[in-house]
């Protein structure tokens, strides 16, 4: 509305009055001037009113914070680190003990099955949000069936996982080396080696930008960390196939058994 | 409870806002702040002023301490186990059924008054009005501004995906 009047009364001053550049230009600065103005003042009282409104939780001092994160499950926590500027510090600065201790806390109590530690490197939050199955998957939001790979850090759908990955075989094919491939990261599925594209397009820079001195340094380093991540992963899927009953072998009854030895003969 | 009784000793608080209350001692020791300053002090006709509570919170926070009187004292110790019990009975529901700022206020007055039990039941409250919620239900809930910028809100939806900092 305020616009089209102004437009109207430019449209005016340009037919009816003598076209005097000089004093338009003016009017126009001025106009510019005062709808500047008008809308510094009314985000001003925009700000005021909300302060005014805003809830005490904001301001509440961190020690209650923390007091009321636990009591939520770490579903809530991550809905709550997405609600505003401080929040997500309290919940998402990744070198803060008080964080660590807010998303672990969370897990044990709410989450009693997931007993051990995140593997070495990966934060408490990333971690929790990674076993948070119910939440779908990572990558295109949507609450389907997932799976966690754990090689690749991320939980999605298979069409997510085929759509994000590069199988081992075109790997080889597109002429990486062998010394960089065997460093990547991956999950296996579908009896096929996955890795995950975006890892590849930032580790394969820093594998072609490395001095030839330091190279056998970088992969070591690289492979030492791999080889300590899959250590984890397979003492995971132990401890797992050890506490849940539905991995572990199916055992037969024994009137199944007679039938099943006969049809197997 | 401004009504001098024979029985018990007294002792008076005095709120921000200058309001005096005549409160029994078991009573005002539901606050470890209080027990300590009244044991510390001994028997005393000064008021204790309590600068950081204003007379409505106080009278809310004593109605709690008059309700629980009885309630064996917390010890130190069991700082898991109280917060692992998430239920709240139902007088102590009632007690919080309050306006937001109120349920705040009530909070922020156990932190000062070191009332433990209190401050737990005020903290699941608010864990209770959270769980289940969108952030945006979230900010409706509690009127908080989404104070993001684009680029943070891009940077946190990257945060909840694949992440590239390893």
């Amino acid at each position: 509305m305020e616009s089209e009047q102004n437009m109207l009364a430019v449209h005016l001053l340009i037919t009816n009055l003598s076209p005097d550049i000089e004093f338009f230009n003016f009017f126009n600065f001025s106009l510019n001037f005062f709808n500047t103005l008008t809308t510094k003042i009314k985000t001003e009282n925009n700000i005021k009113n909300i302060s005014k409104v805003q809830s005490l939780i904001i301001s509440l001092p961190p020690e209650i914070f923390i007091i009321i994160c636990s009591f939520l499950p770490p579903n809530d926590l991550c809905s709550l680190s997405q609600v505003c500027f401080k929040f997500h510090e309290y919940l998402c600065t990744s070198n803060s003990s008080t964080t660590q201790q807010i998303w672990k806390e969370s897990r044990l109590k709410f989450m009693p099955k997931e007993t051990m530690p995140p593997p070495e490197g990966m934060i408490e939050k990333k971690y929790v949000e990674l076993l948070i199955i119910e939440r779908g998957c990572q990558i295109c939001k949507r609450k389907t069936e997932c799976n966690i790979y754990w090689g690749l850090e991320v939980r999605c759908c298979e069409k997510c996982l085929i759509k994000n990955c590069i199988t081992q075989d075109k790997l080889y094919m597109k002429k990486f080396p062998r010394e960089f491939i065997d460093i990547l990261p991956y999950s296996y599925f579908n009896c096929e080696y996955y890795y995950w594209k975006k890892q590849l397009d930032i580790t394969y820079p820093q594998y072609c930008n490395l001095l030839e001195e330091n190279k056998q340094c970088w992969l070591d380093d690289k492979k030492r960390s791999l080889d300590s991540k899959k250590k984890y992963f397979d003492q995971r899927k132990k401890t797992k196939q050890k506490n849940n009953p539905r991995n572990s072998p199916i055992r037969i009854s024994p009137p199944f058994t007679g039938t099943l030895l006969t049809i197997y003969k | 409870m401004t009504s001098e009784s024979s029985e018990g000793k007294k002792v008076t608080l005095k709120s921000c806002d200058d309001v005096e209350f005549k409160v029994e001692i078991p009573v005002a020791s539901r606050s470890i702040l209080l027990k300590n300053m009244i044991e510390d002090v001994g028997e005393t006709d000064q008021s204790i002023p309590l600068p950081n509570v204003n007379e409505k919170v106080l009278k809310k926070v004593l109605e709690w301490c008059q309700h629980h009187v009885n309630d064996p004292q917390p010890t130190n110790d069991d700082d898991d186990s109280r917060r692992r019990n998430t239920e709240i009975d139902d007088w102590d529901q009632r007690f919080l059924n309050v306006e937001q700022d109120m349920l705040f206020e009530i909070i922020l007055a156990a932190n000062y008054l070191d009332i433990k039990p209190l401050l737990d039941i005020g903290c699941k409250t608010v864990a209770n009005m959270i769980k289940g919620k969108s952030p945006e239900e979230i900010r409706n809930t509690f009127n908080i501004v989404n104070d993001f910028t684009p680029e943070e809100e891009e940077q946190i939806r990257k945060e909840n995906e694949w992440a590239e900092d390893r």
